[in-house]
Parts: C-alpha cells; structure tokens; sequence
C-alpha cells in the first residue's frame, strides 16, 4: 500500500467509522465564505492538515461546485449543515416547521442532497438543522411553532431519505447542539433534542469565546464544551465532534485559548473533531490567527491533527 | 363504493431542475450573557474544579485542573475526603536560615501550620483542620505550655483526615475536646470543680459549639442560664497533668467532680461529662447549628431550610458522624452558584497558603506569619473563643493593604533561586509580559474587567530598563494575586 492509498484509506476510514479509538487525532476544518479562494493560503500558514470545510447548504439548493472540486480534487472533507428554511436565520418562518419536515415536505431536496454526496470520493457529513436548543433557527424547538419532542421526528425522518440517497456508506449524520441551551429551560435541554443513539453516527455541540465583550466573558475552550460533551457522551458514546468554534482576542490570551482547545483531547477522549470559524463578523473577529503566539499555537494544533 | 384517489394533503417542496447554488453565509449569534458556565455534576468545568479547590482547599494547581477538568463532581469530592494527608511535599519550612522551633517562639509555630498547608498534598485536611481550629477556638495567649495547642491541633487533624479516621462522629470530637488540656486550660475545666464551678466551658460548649443560643430554624432558644449551671457541675472533675508537656494528659479526680442530681433542659440525671455531652447533642437545635456551621465553611450563603433539615436528619442518622456530612455539603449544587462570578472572601489563612501554592513558594522567613497578623488572622491566635468573624470583615483599608503587601514583598523580594523570583526579558511585549506572569501565578480567575484594566497597565509601564521591565512584571504578578478579584474565589 503505497502512502497516497494508505491515507486515502485512512480518510475514509475516519468517515465511515468517525473517531478512530481513544488518543485518535482529531480533525481540523474550518469554516469560511469562500473556502475555494481561500483554504488554500490557510492551509499554507496553518498546516496541510486543515481537512475538512465546513459549508452551510439551505434548501432547495445544490452543493457548491467549487466545493465539490475541492472535495474531488484537494481531499477536502465536507461537513454539509443542512438548513431547511428560507435562506436566512429566522425563528419565523411557518412554512419550515419540524413538523413539516417530518413530513416530508422537503424529500425531494433532501435525495438530490443524498445523490451529490453519493458523487464525492469520501461522501460527507450531514448536519441536518443544527443548534435547535437556541431560539434562533426556523427549526429551532421553541420558536416558529415547534415543540422540542418535534426534533427527532424530523431528524429520523431526515436520517432515512438521505441515507437511502447518498448510501450509508457515503453519509454519516452529525447531531449537533448548541453547547449551551438558550433558553437553559428542562424543555429545552439537550436530551430532548436527542434522537436516539441508532439515529446518528457522530455527535456534537457548538460554542464560542466571544471574549469580554456583548456582556459575556472570556470562557476557556474546557467550560464551554466540556459540560455539554460529559451531557452528551450519557446519550451516546459516540465520536464527538466540536462543529462550530473560535475565538476572538478580546480579553484574554487567543494563543494559550488554542492551546487549551488542543488539549481537549485529554478531558474530551471521544474527541473527533474542531471547526474553526473563519470569520471576522459583527460579534468579533474569529479569523485563524495569522501572525504571532496565536498563529503558532494554532499551527501545533492543526499540526497534531489527522492527517 | 368506488375508490377515489386522494389528492396529497400536503404541498411538497419541489426543488428546481436544476438546483441554484447559492452559498450561504453563515454568521453568529451571540447567546444571552451571565451565568455562561452551568452547573454540570457529570462533567466539572474548570470554572467548577477552580471552585472547589479553593473552597475545599487552597486553591487548585495545574495537575489539579488537568485531572478533574471533565470529570464528576462525585468522583473529585470522594478523593479529597479519600486521600490520605500523607507526607508533605517539597522542602522542609526554615526561618532566616533555621529549623522552625514551633514549641520555642509562636512565630515558628504559627509557621510551622502554615507550613502544612503549603505542603500538604491533600488540601482539605488542612481546611478541616483550621476549620475546627477556629470551631473549638483556643488561644495561646491563654494556653501555655505551646504542647498543649499542639496535641490539640493534632487532636483536630484526627477528625479532619477523613481517609485515615473515616468513622468519626462529632460525638466523639466532643468527647475528647472536652477532656483535651488545651480546651481544659484554655476554658478553665481544670478550675470547674465540686463545690466551685466555673461555667465557661459549659456556657460555650452550648452557646458555640453544639447548639447556639436559638435554633437555627425555629428561633427557640435552646437553654436557659439554669441549663449553663447545672451543665458546668457536670464537667467538673478534671485537671491537667503537664509535667511531662509532649505528653500532657486531662485526669479525672472524681473527689473533683460534683457527684449528685443536676437538672439540664428539664432532665434530673447525674451527669458527667459523658452522659452530659451525650444530652446536648441528642436536642433537636444541635444538628442544624452544626450543618450551618460547617455549610458557612464553604458557602457563604446559608442553605436553603429543607436543605437544612435534610442534612440534618441525615447527620443524626449517620450517627453524627463527620465524613457524610462534610461529602453531602461539598457536592452541593449551591457551592457553585456564582460560577463565573466568585463570591466568597478568601480569608486570610486561605489567602495566603493559596499564594504561596500558586507560586510554589515555602516557609522560608517569618513573613507569612507577620503579614497574616496584619490581615487578622493568626492561626493559634483566635481573637476570642468563637474565632474570627469571617465574611465580610476580612477586608478593610488596613487588611486589603496587607494582602498587596504581602503579594508585592514575596515577588518583589524574592532571593535568587526562589521561584518567585522574577527575570528580565527583553523585548517582551506587553501581552506576552502579561501572559508570562499570569502562568507564574498559577492562571487565576480575573473578571473582564480587571483582566483590562492589567493589560493596560501591562502597555503603559516603562520598559526602558531592566530594573523598569522588572517592576512591570512584579507588579502584574501582584495585581493578579492581590488585586481585587485574588481577593475571592
């Protein structure tokens, strides 16, 4: 087996199974608005390893091509988060409702989905309708209609369209929350959200350091995600994915912030993988820190990634 | 009947032919600020380890955060009530050069304790210790010779190293306080005698140690001044033998003891000091003094009343035994409240042997012991017989002072070798000095506030010169550990 096949192996393997055993690598991606210009200067400065992007998909509307030449053609990994709504955020949107989704208004989108990821060289990861314990989605278990206990209605529902589509093989599914439920209310906790353990591969939550800044404080990588994961891991031992993160460098040190979050490993051992957030927006600048302490620390982060 | 078809009920969406590609930006939101670290018994936070380590200890060390980050709240209470104290760590404690002489001068015995709680490698003991110290509060203004607070504070160290002794009752501490020399002396037990009683100790072992003047719940009083009399008559007999001072010992002399009926709540027995501690911990005011005595320990909040009455009930249950209670308090969800917002004065003793922890630091001159004067707690030195006030008033002009002081002088004078001791970098950012002493003193919590307001000290300092690039860093590692948010955990 020569290296090339070895890592391509390796990759797939990563897909198919998620997390390899404990003290696995983890996998680095990022998210950014035009990963096809861009990815390529970052891994230049991070580290080759960055794998996998991350893409925000609504629907009714197909993979990206450029994307999928970055899949075919760079390796690239795509964790697709599949957004039923109108293209925008919005707690309102009656038309997009988790019962709707169950059922099946949106089949048809979903199984051309199925058949785009079914094309890729290592398929993908779905992360169908994300964050639903915040109020801030049109799937979203408080808002717009719903009700928590609609959730894993429209996830298994989701679950088995696009699996027949894309083929197990090609698909893994990535149920993932936001760390903290917003509001922190018994309704809406994680565990209501949960589908079942036979319902997703890979699990996971989101969570960012916004630093001292919109009334929030500096929060180290551990006091974000650890509750949520030790939550979590009693629902399902599965692999562990952080889907969304980053930091800014308001109030505290963006360097020793990386640092930590590489050693989540330790205290996180279902550990599988980190999405960082590419951007600079109006809550903060979230950008891959390119020059000094931070920058080195997130090259030895990426540098202790899966290959 | 003929079958129809039915139209679809529901509008499905149909995708376009070909469908648009129209990438989508993902932008955040920004959650609701406050309480952005909850309560999670599976998994701590390290907000939640930093917590307990300072509550149950004397803050936490790197290991500690490293170990108990993600970890149960259950799984690190039970190895602190668990482990061992042990042998102390690290280098032996001197003064100027010498052996502490802690039965020579109380400057060295003062040393000699703190030196403990530095060293120890399980920092509870020590809390419990100091806890009890300051619960049966004795003095060595008024104990002499210095063996006697000793064996005392050995006698404390018993019912506070719950991994070695995990069977012991409040009971039995009672029993042998009672009889201890240095409470004896301290109290005057040796002078209450048939005939002549002294009502010290009675009066207190009621009003501090067991009961308190009303019951915490129902507001009823829980003796009357009869009660303090009879109850002293009770406790007579004993004297202290101290000729040989290591070994001193409490004698009964039963020529000394008031052999006859005393009436004590309404009950005519003929007590001695057995049966009469037996009496007072059986009323119904003693369980819920001693759970909110020990609750104020660690919180300073008092628990909620069916909190009260639960841990209460559970403590007579147990037997009035130390190790469930303490195990029942510490896992508590209100010893996090406040989670990214400590709320609790550090005192004097804590504030101390947690900084010197932090920085690695041991005994090595009588600072420690001076500062903690000036802070007003000097262990061994209990202002009166219910021992220091606590809360609040830990922090004055004069007391705050101090603490800077102390802080300043140990990094500022450190000798070399010292790991305190502060080096030159040249050409240190102003971040990377910040980020330099925030590591040397062990990364403690700073509100964002105070966090801003170092780093922009840390920019405006000079650094012109070595000895400027110094004092820069000497002071951010003075402001970290003495500036206002040292001052709570």
């Amino acid at each position: 087996m020569n290296r090339t096949t070895r890592s391509l192996c390796l990759a797939v393997g990563a897909l198919a199974f998620g997390a390899p055993t404990a003290m696995a690598c983890v996998n680095v991606g990022v998210y950014q608005d035009q990963p096809a210009k861009t990815l390529p200067a970052l891994q230049k400065v991070a580290g080759k390893n960055v794998k996998t992007v991350s893409t925000y998909l609504t629907v009714g509307h197909a993979l990206d091509p450029k994307l999928v030449t970055l899949a075919k053609k760079n390796g690239v990994k795509l964790l697709i988060s599949w957004l039923p709504d109108a293209g925008q955020d919005s707690a309102k949107a009656p038309g997009y409702r988790l019962s709707a989704i169950a059922a099946g208004k949106f089949d048809a989108d979903l199984k051309a989905l199925g058949k785009q990821i079914k094309a890729l060289p290592h398929g993908a990861i779905v992360r169908p309708m994300p964050d639903a314990n915040t109020p801030w989605y049109a799937w979203s278990g408080t808002v717009n209609g719903n009700r928590p206990g609609d959730y894993a209605k429209a996830w298994k529902h989701v679950r088995k369209v696009l699996i027949k589509a894309a083929g197990a093989k090609k698909v893994r599914l990535l149920w993932s929350v936001y760390a903290r439920s917003v509001p922190d209310a018994k309704n809406n906790a994680l565990s209501v959200y949960f589908p079942g353990a036979k319902q997703v591969d890979l699990v996971g939550a989101d969570a960012y350091n916004f630093g001292n800044a919109q009334g929030l404080t500096w929060t180290a990588p551990a006091d974000l995600f650890v509750p949520a994961y030790g939550t979590i891991q009693k629902l399902a031992k599965k692999p562990f994915w952080i889907s969304e993160t980053g930091s800014t460098a308001r109030g505290g040190d963006e360097g020793a912030w990386i640092g930590a979050l590489g050693q989540l490993g330790k205290t996180m051992p279902k550990l599988s993988g980190v999405v960082w957030y590419d951007v600079k927006d109006s809550t903060g600048d979230f950008r891959v820190p390119r020059k000094g302490a931070a920058a080195s620390a997130f090259k030895a982060f990426v540098h202790g990634a899966c290959k | 009947m003929t079958a129809t078809k039915k139209k679809p009920t529901k509008a499905h969406h149909k995708p376009a032919k070909a469908r648009t590609v129209k990438p989508r930006r993902h932008r955040l939101h920004v959650p609701p600020g406050g309480a952005s670290v909850t309560f999670s018994p599976t998994a701590m936070s390290q907000a939640m380890v930093d917590r307990l380590f300072w509550r149950a200890g004397f803050g936490p060390s790197a290991n500690d955060r490293a170990n108990w980050t993600g970890k149960p709240l259950d799984d690190a209470v039970d190895s602190l009530l668990n482990t061992p104290q042990g042998a102390l760590l690290g280098a032996e404690p001197s003064n100027t050069g010498k052996p502490l002489d802690p039965t020579g001068n109380d400057t060295d015995l003062v040393l000699a304790w703190v030196d403990r709680m530095v060293r120890t490698p399980n920092p509870l003991v020590e809390r419990m210790t100091f806890f009890w110290h300051r619960h049966w509060a004795n003095s060595r203004v008024s104990v002499s010779p210095t063996q006697l607070l000793m064996n005392q504070n050995a006698l404390l160290r018993k019912y506070s190293d719950l991994a070695a002794n995990p069977d012991v009752s409040f009971r039995d501490m009672a029993l042998e306080v009672s009889k201890d020399p240095s409470m004896l002396r301290y109290l005057n037990g040796e002078s209450n005698v048939k005939g002549g009683p002294n009502e010290n100790y009675g009066r207190e072992f009621m009003e501090l140690f067991t009961l308190g003047v009303n019951h915490v719940i129902t507001g009823a009083k829980n003796y009357t001044e009869n009660d303090v009399a009879q109850l002293a008559k009770s406790f007579t007999g004993w004297y202290i033998d101290d000729k040989d001072p290591a070994n001193a010992k409490a004698l009964f002399d039963s020529g000394r003891w008031f052999n006859g009926p005393k009436s004590v709540f309404g009950k005519l027995g003929n007590y001695n000091t057995d049966s009469v501690v037996d009496l007072v911990l059986g009323q119904d005011g003693h369980a819920p003094y001693l759970v909110n005595k020990l609750w104020g320990e660690f919180m300073p909040t008092p628990p909620p009343t069916a909190t009260l009455q639960k841990l209460s009930a559970d403590y007579v249950a147990s037997g009035r035994k130390i190790k469930p209670l303490l195990r029942s308090i510490l896992t508590d969800p209100q010893l996090f409240e406040s989670i990214d917002e400590p709320n609790m004065i550090k005192p004097p003793i804590v504030f101390v042997s947690g900084a010197m922890r932090a920085m690695g630091l041991g005994i090595t001159s009588t600072g420690p012991a001076d500062y903690l004067d000036s802070m007003g707690q000097v262990p061994y030195f209990p202002p009166t017989v219910a021992g220091w006030e606590g809360g609040l008033s830990w922090l004055n002009t004069n007391t705050a002072l101090a603490r800077f002081g102390f802080i300043g002088d140990v990094i500022g004078n450190a000798p070399n070798g010292s790991p305190a001791k502060v080096a030159d970098v040249p050409n240190e950012t102003p971040q990377a000095a910040f980020d330099r002493a925030f590591g040397a003193v062990g990364a403690p919590w700073m509100s964002a506030g105070t966090r801003a307001a170092i780093q922009d000290y840390a920019g405006r300092a000079s650094v012109k010169s070595s000895k400027d690039r110094i004092a820069r860093q000497v002071m951010l590692r003075t402001l970290m550990l003495a500036g206002p948010d040292a001052q709570v955990m």
